[in-house]
């Protein structure tokens, strides 16, 4: 990581390699103490499409996009999601008072309301870990290995070495959000 | 995820704020036009201004994940935030509609409409004097002229609030900011016209030239509403499919019947039948308009009804609405 | 929490109700004291306080190496512990099960520990079995009334009454030997309802129980069933997905659109029961076309004349119509099996509790990995590891009593070929029915759960009906448990030592993380006191559970405290392996023809067995796995259960309109064994002919809340059929009905 290279998390999942076992999933719930019935990450089913014998099944995980242009942070009333410098769209719980506006902007339905706390919380890319030098819990379990994730300004990091190789797309590109997940099919 | 996060706190919410917009203005018309035979209608709409959007304030706050937390919504101004300045624009529109409709206030309660004269009698009450009648007279009209934008913009936030968000396409047309105005202003006039009708049993004179100004008034704005709803089914239809496949919501999908009958027959076109009824011997010059107490409170009752309804089905439909291809997961 | 608790001589009933048990015979309506965290209730401390810093943390108490529990792959993990409480498990990087990544039911060990449902003291039944009637004892209350019970049964019908079952697990070592020095040759284990076609077929073949496979250069595998995606075998299915990443072909046979069949190069929806026609003529082409490494058959192998002249018959045109995949297919994939061997390999499978032309079939597949050539090459199969556990100190014990009775599972005297320590489980609950040849009086349960394993389950309930004493050792009221009449809370696996494993050449340590809940005891301890209390102290010569891995540390001269820190150590070195392959067979050579299954007079090469076909209107029911659950004993833990909490009956698209079933419909889905009511699924995804429901669900025991009656048990259709070879179970010979509701 050059100095002077501004870092940028980002995740590339390559869904080919994604067998919904949703060990991310619990593997997330736990790290984060996620609330039962409430999640940060997901595993989306596309199929089985076509007709027998002939069909196709696709998996495509997902949770928050870190968002270059997040629609969450636009209608915060109360300025509680903020975006830190290196791409990370993170909420102050102190600031927010769940109003829940955030939940209607973003087109992921990546966030959801801590009922407990009252505020609403979505996936930090395991911030924690981040700092403290370790891969988000979902990326760590990730068993098909489809899951991959560190800091796309870094020419040699996995994830950039990735996208420069593969084709790859982002959801819901007609947003205009620019999120930090890419996907390679 | 397709849960409905904001349920009937916040339909109930954008209901009251517009009914109370609505009443706003049409008080403050009634102030600037139309003089003496119109002050009942203005007081009318003053009085009742503010505590539906008070009591929707304070529905919303309940809602919140952290009500006790609110505060936090007047420590900054995030202006990328229709509801942040959403909180400021209706906290100005209550002290602002709190204030005019204590200039409205009948008598014997007008013996409190006092003021100090200098500067250092402020916090002596008792030096306070009665505001003359057209120190009244002139603050209201001060009142009416700053308040009628800040209710306009009320009636528009509460749209551009959900129209603002391009990821419930139901909701997302730059309309949705007319249509809920247009729906305020009818809702807020209906509401003065109920009240009006219902003291009018009371009353000899029956208010009827008031009603018919109300009656006209609010044809009108359900006219223009209707005006507003075509293009807004039309332009989603047309739209991309994300668009397409969420105005199937209300032409066939699960808020079909919600939307046709509830808005549209109930809210729309029987008030205006029952309003045209009302106003037709007018129109052809009969000597006084048929109209019963009876039918003005039938009809205003079913266009606040209808602008209810109208509420739920947008702020449910939209969060039912995706953008597409969602993924079952 | 302030609620009464539960106190020895108490008797409860355990009932549905949110955690409340009415107590009866005491004051009022109490609680079970649970001093775990409940679940629901989950949270980081600082649920009080919102700081902005309020983030999960990174720095925990300690970080304990241990082995997961939630399913036989047993991976390595690391558990952290955060407040005294395991916060988080993740994957240890250095075993080899795991590399540091773990499946969903390895994420989601802390709701096993932290069950609300745990049993936490010893229980005697207080009511008719399965009334959920209980009475607390205590420890010692408990195993003298199991010893007692024991040795009477022993003195009145001899030891060989008393049945002891258990699935594979790390203490089974010591169950085994309380079972052996009590003097009974009744030992049931899960094999016969999962692999032992695939054991004795690979016994046979090559003188070993499972053969390695080498994913890093395979370039064309085959599978028949065996869902990796699904059923997950942690490495195993990183291994084959990284292989199809980089271009490995894979084929598979299943008459399922599985997740693993989505992955495949080429998905075959095979007729049920026809894999072994695939694979017979597919040596047929081999053997043909010559596409098979002479020099090794001629160097290694035994019987290939005899084997040749009996595929000979088996074309792919004979294959085709029985297989309903064309013949050129056939022909093709042997051809482009034959290509890249020998970093090919046909995968021998796992669970092969289909069809009794199982065994056949898996005969087939590994005598096509023998012909090819692909033994211990790059890509193909690898020689088995050496055995768990050697290398490793041996506790003592005396030699074990003479048995003289009949094993109740007919193996060898009805089943030859079957391993004693394979055994065939359900022939133990079809003698206990019927009472020949001899009446068992007792059931002794640990870690397993019969009654919703065990095919036919009404007779399994039937036969429970006919035993005077059965008692369980389990981490929760399972449906088993709920039937018994004597439950013991055993520690949960991140609460307990057990006797160590090694993998390859490395030995690991399974470590208590946490103090066991409430009063639950490790498997060894239990053990050891129920030994000595029926005066078999001498074969537990050890003194508590530090000892007992003490003594099996012995030989490495390693401290137990530095493989508690380090998780693991490593075994000597061994003498180098003989550059030849070795085969543990009567010939020393692979046998394509058998000589062992000559002298009990079966088909010494693999022959056609024609299987059934379901009649008219019905279809063949298919079992297999989900991701996210292990057999029976996930279904209750909170987070599992939060992603599939309930299970559906497949249903292809065409009968279930003919049927007038739409997607969500209730229906019924019955066989000549029982019938349940189950949600369908609607899907093209199977074939027409059949239906499949995953395992597992349908439990009878209110004592596990969240699963209680949550979807439908197949063990209640699955008709019982045995193949005589290899004792395995044929799961998918029962056919079914399914109609509206």
């Amino acid at each position: 990581m050059g100095s002077n290279n501004k870092r940028r998390w980002g995740m590339v999942i390559e869904t080919k390699r994604c067998i919904d076992c949703k060990a991310c999933m619990v593997a997330c719930e736990v790290e984060n103490q996620v609330p039962l019935g409430k999640h940060r990450n997901w595993v989306g089913q596309e199929g089985p499409t076509g007709k027998f014998p002939v069909l196709g099944l696709r998996f495509e995980p997902g949770n928050c996009m870190h968002c270059e242009n997040p629609p969450c942070l636009r209608v915060c009333p109360t300025g509680a999601t903020y975006r830190r410098e290196d791409g990370l769209v993170l909420v102050d719980y102190d600031k927010c008072i769940g109003c829940r506006y955030c939940m209607q902007a973003c087109p992921y339905d990546a966030r959801y309301l801590d009922e407990q706390r009252g505020v609403v919380d979505k996936c930090t890319f395991c911030v924690h870990r981040l700092d403290a030098g370790q891969l988000p819990a979902c990326v760590e379990t990730c068993i098909g290995g489809a899951r991959h994730a560190g800091d796309l300004n870094d020419p040699n990091s996995e994830v950039a070495r990735l996208l420069a190789r593969n084709d790859h797309t982002v959801i819901y590109q007609e947003a205009g959000t620019r999120p930090a997940v890419y996907y390679i099919s | 995820m397709e849960s409905i996060e904001w349920g009937l706190l916040v339909v109930n919410y954008l209901f009251l704020a517009g009914v109370s917009a609505g009443a706003f203005a049409i008080s403050a018309i009634g102030t600037h036009v139309g003089g003496p035979r119109f002050r009942h209608v203005a007081q009318v709409g003053a009085l009742i201004a503010p505590w539906p959007a008070m009591v929707g304030v304070g529905l919303l706050v309940l809602d919140l994940g952290r009500p006790l937390a609110f505060y936090n919504l007047f420590l900054t101004v995030q202006y990328t935030s229709p509801m942040s300045i959403g909180a400021w624009l209706l906290s100005v529109f209550i002290l602002l509609s709190l204030a005019y409709a204590a200039l409205w206030v009948p008598a014997p309660l007008d013996n409190l409409l006092r003021a100090p004269t200098r500067v250092q009698d402020v916090a002596h009450f008792a030096r306070w004097i009665l505001l003359s009648p057209k120190a009244i007279r002139r603050w209201r009209a001060i009142l009416a002229t700053a308040g009628f934008p800040v209710s306009l913009s009320v009636g528009i936030y509460t749209g551009i609030l959900l129209g603002a968000v391009p990821s419930r396409p139901f909701w997302n047309t730059p309309m949705l900011a007319q249509l809920f105005l247009f729906s305020a202003m009818s809702t807020g006039t209906a509401a003065v016209l109920l009240v009006t009708a219902l003291l009018g049993t009371h009353r000899a004179n029956r208010y009827e030239e008031e009603r018919r100004l109300l009656v006209s008034t609010d044809i009108v704005l359900i006219v223009l509403e209707i005006f507003m709803l075509i293009p807004f089914l039309l332009h989603h239809a047309l739209s991309p499919w994300s668009s397409a496949s969420s105005i199937q919501l209300i032409l066939g999908g699960e808020f079909t019947l919600w939307f046709w009958i509830g808005t549209i027959l109930l809210g729309i076109l029987l008030p205006l039948a029952i309003e045209g009824y009302e106003l037709l011997p007018v129109t052809h010059k009969a000597s006084a308009t048929r109209h019963s107490l009876e039918l003005s409170a039938a009809s205003s009752a079913l266009v606040l009804a209808g602008g209810f309804v109208l509420r739920y089905v947008f702020v449910y439909a939209g969060q039912v609405s995706h953008f597409l291809p969602v993924m079952a997961h | 929490m302030g609620e009464p608790e539960i106190r020895v001589g108490d008797i409860f009933k355990w009932q549905m109700s949110r955690r409340k048990f009415l107590r009866l015979g005491a004051i009022a309506a109490g609680t079970l004291a649970v001093n775990s965290v409940p679940f629901a209730a989950r949270t980081i401390s600082s649920v009080e306080s919102i700081r902005s810093s309020h983030l999960p943390p990174v720095e925990f108490d300690r970080e304990v190496y241990t082995l997961c529990e939630q399913c036989v792959w047993r991976c390595g993990v690391r558990a952290k512990v955060y407040k005294g409480r395991v916060y988080k498990l993740e994957g240890n990087p250095n075993h080899p099960h795991s590399n540091g990544m773990l499946c969903p039911r390895g994420q989601a060990g802390i709701a096993t520990l932290y069950d609300p449902d745990r049993l936490q003291f010893p229980m005697i039944r207080a009511g008719d079995r399965g009334s959920g009637l209980w009475k607390r004892v205590s420890w010692d209350e408990a195993l003298n009334y199991a010893a007692q019970k024991m040795q009477y049964l022993k003195k009145q019908f001899g030891a060989e009454s008393m049945v002891f079952s258990s699935t594979h697990n790390l203490a089974q070592v010591q169950f085994e030997n309380l079972l052996r020095a009590f003097g009974s040759p009744n030992y049931g284990t899960q094999r016969s309802l999962c692999f032992n076609a695939m054991i004795i077929a690979n016994l046979l073949t090559f003188g070993m129980q499972e053969p390695g496979r080498d994913y890093s250069e395979a370039k064309y595998i085959i599978y028949a069933g065996r869902n990796l995606a699904e059923a997950i075998s942690n490495s195993e299915t990183q291994q084959l997905i990284a292989a199809i990443s980089r271009g490995t072909k894979v084929v598979v046979l299943d008459p399922r659109f599985t997740k693993t069949a989505s992955k495949a190069t080429e998905w075959l929806p095979i007729r049920p029961g026809t894999d072994l026609a695939f694979f017979l003529a597919m040596l047929n082409v081999m053997i043909t076309e010559g596409l098979y490494d002479k020099e090794f058959v001629d160097a290694y192998t035994y019987g290939f004349e005899e084997l040749a002249g009996a595929v000979e018959s088996y074309t792919p045109d004979w294959a085709a119509p029985k297989t309903e995949i064309p013949a050129d297919t056939i022909r093709r994939i042997a051809r482009e099996f034959a290509l890249s061997s020998p970093h090919a390999f046909v995968h021998p499978n796992w669970r092969t509790s289909n069809f009794v032309n199982s065994f056949q079939a898996e005969r087939a597949i590994a005598i096509i990995n023998a012909i090819s050539g692909n033994w211990n090459q790059p890509g193909g199969l690898r020689p088995a590891a050496a055995d768990e556990g050697s290398g490793l100190g041996v506790i003592p014990q005396p030699p074990y009593p003479r048995v003289s009775a009949l094993r109740l599972d007919g193996v060898p005297w009805k089943y030859p070929m079957v391993p004693l320590e394979i055994g065939v489980y359900q022939e133990i609950r079809d003698a206990i029915l019927v009472g020949k040849p001899y009446q068992a009086r007792g059931w002794f349960v640990y870690r397993q759960n019969p009654i919703a394993s065990l095919p036919e389950r009404r007779k399994t309930l039937e036969a429970f009906s006919k035993l005077d004493f059965i008692m369980t050792i389990d981490t929760t009221m399972n449906d088993t448990a709920w039937f018994s009449d004597l439950v013991l809370p055993e520690a949960s696996y991140l609460e307990r030592y057990d006797p160590l494993t090694t993998v390859d050449d490395t030995v690991f340590i399974r470590q208590p993380v946490v103090e066991p809940l409430g009063e639950s005891k490790s498997g060894l301890w239990i053990f050891k006191q129920l030994g000595t209390r029926m005066g078999l102290s001498d074969y537990f010569a050890y003194q508590d559970e530090e000892d007992y891995v003490r003594q099996q540390l012995e030989p490495l001269g390693v401290a137990l405290e530095e493989l508690k820190t380090q998780g693991q150590c490593r075994l000597p070195a061994k003498a180098p392996e003989k550059g030849e392959p070795m085969f543990n067979t009567p010939s020393g050579l692979i046998e394509l023809s058998s000589s062992s299954l000559a002298k009990s007079n079966f088909s010494p090469v693999p022959i056609w067995e024609e299987p059934p076909t379901p009649p008219e209107g019905q279809f063949y029911l298919l079992t297999g796995k989900v991701a996210q659950h292990t057999q029976f004993s996930t279904q209750n833990n909170r987070l599992l259960h939060e992603l599939v909490p309930s299970n559906t009956v497949w249903i292809h698209t065409r009968p279930a309109a003919e049927r007038g079933i739409r997607n969500g419909d209730e229906v019924f889905v019955e066989s000549a064994a029982g019938k349940v009511r189950i949600k369908a699924t609607v899907t093209e995804g199977i074939r027409p002919d059949c239906v499949y429901m995953a395992p597992g669900f349908g439990h009878l025991s209110k004592g596990t809340r969240l699963s209680y009656n949550e979807g439908a048990s197949d063990s209640e259709l699955h008709l019982a059929h045995t193949d005589p070879i290899s004792g395995g179970q044929a799961l998918s010979e029962t056919f079914v009905k399914v109609y509206r509701a």
